[in-house]
């Protein structure tokens, strides 16, 4: 078992491909030289082709490989991209490494592929030394030009991995970006690399895509060998080594067994109504982070997305999303729950989720600092930018509305409403409630906001100053506390005076306990998790509805959160769950 | 030979998609054109130079243009390092 970094989550089996790089001898003339005589300096070589004539004839073979790859990241990925792709055709044909080449070769005697290598490597030192990690990654990008032009000069040609087997894992000691570029996808159950970290390009690429992926790990290509079985395991950032056919066999097993179970548990939560023992209805929602998860959403019967956590589109891009890219995401994940609503948040980022390639200051609290809209207010462009994106799929008829998140005034709400466009006068704009300040000044808020959501983790966290990731304070973190109580008594009652419908998606929505509470203080819909929903609806079919009556005036008489927790937890009848087979009603 | 300091306000900084439309833009003009970051002045043609001084947003540079469309370089060039609706 090998240890590296956790960089895209999952689990992923199969055989290795070790994507090798064409040798190329850096002591002698290749078989692309005039000569074959495999003397080691120019000198040797009078009167055959030159060492910079060998130089331009192969940096000529690169380009054009490098223009057919910016062609076909263009299609398959995007003109965003593309461009990063334009920038190393740049370099490879910039002044830079032409001069560097030509003093080694001229002065030093040294064949062209040395020259190149020797620069490029001497370069990529350099990025490495550089503070921001981005651009210390890019080191990994000038050893690429620099393998694939040498290559270019020896061989004449660059090569293609070519075709993959079927669940293949991808093992290589840095996945360059032209290799990525080249990669057939469909076909890589996982990828493990030896340097690399969360930031380089494979795991941006390997996370775009949900393949599984780990970075970083030591000495990866001495202990690996092509077609050898290997597990990968992307959520802890491990590899597992040479596992036996019987193993793999095994762990396919289990997979297949955790996924007939998954398959019954989302059958029956998909065709069981949202409904009390006693027929009455309620909203459930799901959260989710892309177009894929929606349609586990659909297909686990959730009634529309309460919460589309847009970051994780944002983390999926190697930079900004363009108005384009962001409308076709908003469009899948409408399209996968159509006709229901999607509530889509506006970029959330900052605090404890930075966005690897936005610009994040030091600051002293982050929690406290540039986050939510905060961080858009002060990237006008992006904001409107998302906020055009939204309008664009509203105005094609799908049901969507924008959340904005850390709200603390009204002027907050108008901004937004001033960059809708006029066209799209009729998209639903809602507030995400979640500090303090918004809770006092829910009737304010409220009367601007067309519905409102509240987020329980920041709220529970700000209203009792407590950080829940601290495991020295975690103790105090209690989501029934009198106060979060007092305060969602508070905001229900805003909305509904406002006339608004309220919501709540944070973590208090995925339990059932906490999310009774929730519906018995009048919460409007309540927005989970994905895996959660079973849980909560095989919880709720046992409860009547009538058992609600009076549990919102003794949650609020409560004198402490366990007071309240009990009132709850003494609703629920447990059994085992419907889907296993055995249920007791 | 006109100079501006600033201070980059384009969040990405100086990344390989900005600092490759930054020398796109050098190669528009006739102007010898460098751009420097401390101590160290790299030509604005060179895009490898360029991404070694690792400019990020909140650095502050030198635009430094000489020739007979110094003006016009400098005001295009600014505009990439500090693009319209992003503020420090």
């Amino acid at each position: 078992m090998m240890k590296g970094i956790p960089s895209s989550p999952g689990i992923g089996a199969g055989a290795v491909v070790v994507l090798h790089e064409r040798e190329v001898p850096l002591g002698r003339t290749g078989p692309n030289s005039a000569g074959k005589a495999g003397g080691s300096t120019v000198h040797s070589r009078r009167g055959e082709e030159s060492e910079m004539e060998r130089f331009c004839r192969g940096r000529d073979v690169a380009a054009a490989h490098y223009t057919t790859l910016i062609q076909r990241v263009q299609e398959a990925i995007g003109p965003d991209e593309a461009e990063i792709f334009e920038g190393h055709l740049e370099i490879l044909t910039g002044d830079d490494l032409e001069e560097a080449v030509n003093e080694a070769v001229m002065n030093s005697g040294t064949i062209a592929e040395r020259a190149v290598i020797d620069f490029t490597e001497e370069t990529a030192r350099e990025f490495e030394e550089l503070e921001s990690e981005y651009f210390q990654q890019r080191a990994g990008d000038i050893r690429d030009i620099g393998r694939r032009l040498a290559e270019a000069i020896y061989y004449g040609s660059i090569t293609d991995p070519g075709e993959l087997p079927e669940n293949s894992v991808i093992v290589a000691e840095e996945l360059t970006p032209s290799a990525t570029a080249r990669l057939d996808t469909d076909k890589v159950a996982a990828i493990a690399t030896e340097k690399g970290g969360r930031t380089s390009h494979a795991a941006i690429l390997a996370r775009s895509l949900s393949i599984p992926c780990v970075t970083g790990v030591d000495g990866l290509l001495k202990q690996v060998h092509s077609r050898a079985l290997v597990v990968v395991d992307g959520d802890e950032g491990t590899v597992d080594l040479d596992v036996s056919e019987e193993r793999l066999a095994a762990i396919r097993d289990r997979i297949d067994h955790e996924r007939s179970l998954l398959d019954r548990r989302r059958t029956w939560s998909f065709e069981s109504p949202a409904e009390w023992a006693d027929g009455v209805p309620y909203s459930i929602y799901a959260n989710v982070g892309g177009a894929k998860e929606a349609e586990a959403a659909r297909d686990i019967g959730a009634q529309g997305v309460g919460l589309f956590r847009t970051e994780f589109l944002f983390m999926r891009f190697s930079d900004f999303p363009t108005v384009d890219q962001q409308a076709a995401e908003y469009r899948a994940v409408c399209e996968a729950m159509a006709p229901r609503p999607v509530i889509v948040r506006l970029l959330d980022c900052g605090a404890d989720k930075p966005l690897p390639y936005a610009y994040h200051a030091e600051e002293d609290n982050p929690f406290l600092g540039e986050r939510g809209i905060r961080f858009l207010q002060a990237r006008e462009k992006r904001l409107r930018a998302q906020i055009e994106a939204i309008a664009r799929v509203h105005n094609e008829g799908h049901a969507v509305k924008v959340m904005i998140p850390m709200v603390i005034s009204p002027e907050e709400i108008t901004a937004v409403r001033d960059l809708v466009p006029s066209d799209a006068a009729g998209l639903p704009i809602g507030i995400m409630v979640e500090t303090p300040a918004a809770v006092l000044i829910v009737d304010r808020l409220a009367a601007l906001s067309d519905f409102i959501s509240v987020g329980t983790n920041d709220l529970v966290q700000y209203l009792l100053t407590v950080d829940r990731g601290n495991p020295r304070v975690a103790d105090y973190y209690r989501e029934l506390h009198p106060a979060v109580i007092a305060a969602l008594t508070t905001i229900v009652r805003g909305a509904h005076t406002a006339g608004i419908h309220v919501g709540v998606c944070g973590d208090t929505a995925s339990h059932p306990d906490t999310a009774l509470a929730l519906l018995a203080l009048g919460v409007d819909e309540i927005s989970a998790s994905v895996s959660a929903i079973p849980e909560l609806k095989a919880a709720f079919r046992n409860i009547d509805s009538s058992r609600l009556e009076g549990v919102a005036e003794r949650l609020r008489a409560a004198r402490s959160a366990d007071e309240a927790r009990n009132e709850v937890r003494a609703l629920i009848v447990s059994d085992d769950p419907p889907w296993t087979g055995n249920p007791k009603r | 030979m006109i100079e501006k300091t600033l201070e980059v306000t384009n969040e990405e900084g100086l990344h390989t998609r900005p600092a490759n439309s930054f020398v796109k833009e050098v190669k528009k003009f006739a102007s010898e054109i460098h751009l420097a970051k401390g101590d160290v002045e790299v030509p604005g043609k060179s895009l490898l130079k360029i991404m070694k001084l690792g400019i990020v947003k909140g650095d502050v540079v030198s635009l430094r243009c000489s020739g007979s469309d110094e003006g016009d370089a400098l005001e295009a060039l600014a505009a990439i390092l500090q693009p319209e609706g992003e503020t420090p």
